[in-house]
């Protein structure tokens, strides 16, 4: 570890861990001192480094550029990297790293490229820079960098076995860490709450992991060991008011609803509560209100509770959205659902998408099988409907069991209502199945329709001034196949990755073909909720290598259609 | 005084059953809401959630857009409502936006239920698992030839606005120049939903229709074959037959 660009690469890049045998200059370097930093800094190769690395970090690029001036190593071609990219010049930038990835065999050119990549939101070049570091290197915090990316282009299972590597060369806290809080981004919460366990074996008294782990036992339904976990939470942190109304929340949820709501009633009312756990513990209070189903005072409730707080504030965007549900619920009788099977996509940002009909379906359902992860869902769910269990659906053939679990409940003559990520039955082969035995069954069904991709697509950028014409959603396997939809309308492509090579690439081409080579292509490459980058059409296929197995591509109406 | 945010609010095809939790809560910051195309029963659903007062009826286009300007100028959020979703409802969400990026004037819209996704909900059709593609056309924009139809793949017609006799009448006219007359046609919205007519049928239906209708047409060829892929699910309900790959 003595290369100085190493470290820097490691530290832009947020890698936890030790950085042995750093030189003082360095260290302040790292721990963000900058000043201290060049000033501690010689003239020799380091010291250079040093001065104009600091001096990009405070954002002084005229310094940064003197201090660069005739230095023709690798480090030096990353710095200037760096300040390409601080200037806005992408193209500057990957041709310095060039020069420097030329210069070195070492993986950390590679991860400066990895960071430039994300910081423009290409997360599928930011892991083909990845790829290229761990060819040169197979060093655990690569692994652990990899496990990061993967993760924010949300391909989940491959961040797992990256991160099961970074463990396996590298055992430590951060990285147990990182699986397990990937388990949890899986839904996979009983293995999640055992990677805790081994963390903590590490740490045992750690509040965080602790507290961690109470959440995921928590949305495994395991209430007693997560309410038991909030305590000692609590109790190890000496006094987190945070711990304290999270293991107030957990009681609540455990059967303790009489105890944990007087304990909250008093401790409000306690002059020595400071204002931020009183609010907590107000919104706890009318929590339990709704849990009651008493919809009309949990919503003044909430009501007086989000005008008491700043504006911005985090519990006043948590009132205000649960006095929203609860007005949602106390405008009109919930009816019990007709149906036995409710597939309710609670759209692409949920729960804030959810629409009013799912709340009532949620509320008036006998069961919720839930497959959104996230502690806020479990929250949300519970405030509406006691009986809410964890669902995690993966798409690897476990449909057939996943919807047996589910059905059974529809057998048995109860309303199952299955939550899931945008709606249920587009790319939901779980869905389509529940649907389809449904149906064969006789049982009535509901598939309520939800804000998904292309609604929230078309719903969030600039308005498409041929929309009112209409829109249309596209399998890439189609397009390949030369099945293609009139494109005078705003049209969403979903691509799948799994086609192979040649099929992807007639699939950009049909698509480009249509539109002229230039047309606006808004490509979502990793997460739904992404600012979409904008290529052209043509680039679809040329930079198709920086796409994610599942990314979607959104594609603006022509204004000319075919007659 | 900062300037604040001017809200483009898609209560969806049916607002009081599609409106999401995050749209209502964006008219409940708001001390104006222009509601646009939904009806006095809507209004008042919407009324519930904003501040007292805050939910008034449109006016016309350019008096819209000036008085969502100048709350924003001072200060106070402010919203246009419309059924579906303001960039595809009328021209009134675009001149919204394009007066507030001229103006420097911060905007913010959201997903919106849409005709697609009611259509495919009604039926049961499921993306990416049966069906691979779908279109759905605004009525005008489909009967004045603006758009084409694909019939390999599955089709959806909606209205949002009161329907005549006529304006039905002319999309069930353009329909009938691509699929025969026997060919399934699904209402998926409103009291009509779930009824099942033909093309043929459809022109006499139109007194049938809210502005919330929605039609769906599965597709008249089969594209497995091309895809490698299943176009097989059921489309429920008594009425004219669906087509032979679709279980019925």
């Amino acid at each position: 570890m003595s290369d100085p660009a190493d470290r820097l690469a490691r530290a832009l890049a947020r890698v936890d861990g030790a950085f042995e045998g750093e030189t003082a200059p360095e260290r302040l370097l790292l721990e963000g001192r900058f000043e201290e930093a060049a000033a501690a800094a010689g003239n020799d190769r380091v010291g250079v480094f040093v001065r104009a690395a600091a001096a990009l970090a405070r954002g002084d690029l005229a310094a940064c550029r003197e201090a660069l001036a005739g230095g023709d190593g690798a480090e030096a071609h990353a710095l200037r990297a760096l300040l390409a990219a601080k200037e806005g010049d992408l193209a500057a930038a990957e041709a310095a790293l060039d020069k420097a990835a030329k210069l070195t065999r070492r993986a950390w050119p590679w991860v400066l490229r990895c960071g430039l990549r994300e910081g423009a939101n290409d997360f599928g070049g930011a892991r083909l820079a990845l790829e290229e570091a761990l060819r040169r290197e197979k060093e655990p915090w690569l692994w652990a960098e990899l496990a990061r990316v993967e993760e924010r282009n949300g391909v989940i299972p491959r961040a797992l076995k990256a991160a099961e590597r970074a463990i396996a060369g590298e055992p430590s806290l951060p990285h147990r860490r990182l699986r397990a809080h990937l388990l949890e981004c899986w839904r996979e919460h009983d293995e999640a709450a055992a990677e805790y366990a081994r963390a903590l074996k590490d740490a045992p008294a750690d509040p965080g992991l602790l507290f961690s782990r109470s959440r995921v036992l928590s949305a495994a339904g395991r209430m007693k060991e997560a309410l038991a976990d909030a305590r000692a939470a609590e109790a190890s942190s000496g006094g987190d008011e945070g711990l304290l109304a999270w293991r107030l929340q957990v009681q609540l949820l455990a059967g303790g609803a009489a105890a944990a709501t007087a304990e909250a009633r008093r401790r409000v009312k306690d002059r020595k509560t400071s204002p931020d756990l009183a609010g907590k513990l107000r919104f706890l209070l009318a929590y339990a209100l709704l849990r009651a189903r008493r919809w009309a005072p949990a919503a003044e409730a909430l009501g007086e509770l989000a005008e008491g707080l700043p504006e911005g504030d985090a519990l006043a965007r948590r009132a205000s959205f649960y006095r929203t549900v609860a007005l949602l619920l106390a405008g009109s009788k919930v009816p019990r659902p007709l149906e036995r099977l409710l597939l309710l996509g609670l759209g692409v940002d949920p729960p804030y998408t959810a629409t009013a009909a799912m709340l009532k379906a949620i509320v008036g359902a006998d069961v919720v099988f839930n497959n959104v992860m996230g502690d806020e869902m479990f929250e949300f769910l519970r405030a509406l409907n006691p009986v809410v269990r964890a669902v995690n659906y993966h798409q690897d053939n476990d449909e057939g069991r996943l919807a047996a679990l589910m059905l059974k409940e529809c057998a048995a003559g109860r309303r199952a209502a299955f939550v899931t990520r945008g709606n249920a039955i587009v790319y939901g082969p779980l869905g389509s199945l529940m649907l389809e035995r449904a149906k064969a069954k006789g049982w009535r069904w509901r598939c309520e329709p939800s804000a998904s991709s292309w609604e929230f697509i078309v719903g969030r950028q600039a308005p498409d001034p041929f929309a009112g014409r209409g829109m249309a959603v596209l399998d890439s396997r189609a397009a390949a196949a030369g099945l293609l939809l009139d494109p005078g309308l705003p049209t969403t492509v979903f691509f799948n990755m799994e086609v192979g090579e040649d099929a992807v690439a007639d699939a950009c081409r049909a698509l480009a073909g249509q539109r002229r080579p230039d047309a606006p292509a808004l490509v979502l490459d990793h997460v739904v909720g992404q600012q979409p980058q904008r290529w052209t059409a043509a680039e679809v296929e040329s930079r198709r290598d920086h796409l994610s197995v599942s990314a979607i591509v959104h594609y603006p109406a022509v204004e000319r259609s075919p007659a | 005084m900062s300037v604040a945010t001017v809200y483009l609010l898609g209560l969806g095809v049916s607002p009081r059953d599609h409106a999401s939790v995050e749209v209502l809560q964006a008219a409940a910051s708001c001390r104006k809401v222009l509601a646009s195309g939904l009806n006095a029963q809507d209004r008042k659903f919407l009324a519930a959630f904003a501040p007292k007062g805050a939910v008034t009826e449109a006016p016309a286009p350019a008096a819209a857009v000036a008085a969502l300007l100048a709350e924003a100028r001072a200060g106070r959020p402010a919203a246009l409502a419309t059924p579906g979703h303001p960039f595809y409802f009328s021209a009134l969400g675009g001149a919204v936006v394009a007066a507030c990026e001229a103006a420097g004037v911060p905007w913010k819209s959201f997903g919106a239920v849409s005709p697609m996704g009611v259509g495919l909900s009604a039926v049961g059709a499921t993306i990416g698992t049966t069906i691979h593609g779908l279109q759905s056309f605004e009525h005008a924009a489909l009967a004045g030839k603006a758009v084409t139809p694909n019939p390999v793949w599955p089709l959806v017609v909606y209205f949002y606005e009161p329907v005549t006799a006529a304006s039905f009448a002319a999309a069930a006219a353009r329909l009938a120049g691509f699929y025969p007359p026997e060919h399934l046609v699904v209402w998926c919205s409103g009291s009509a939903g779930g009824r099942r007519t033909t093309v043929a049928a459809l022109a006499k239906e139109g007194a049938s229709a809210g502005p919330d209708a929605v039609l769906y047409l599965p597709a008249k060829a089969k594209s497995s074959a091309a895809l490698g892929r299943t176009d097989a699910h059921r489309i429920e309900g008594k009425g004219p037959a669906a087509p032979a790959w679709i279980t019925d």
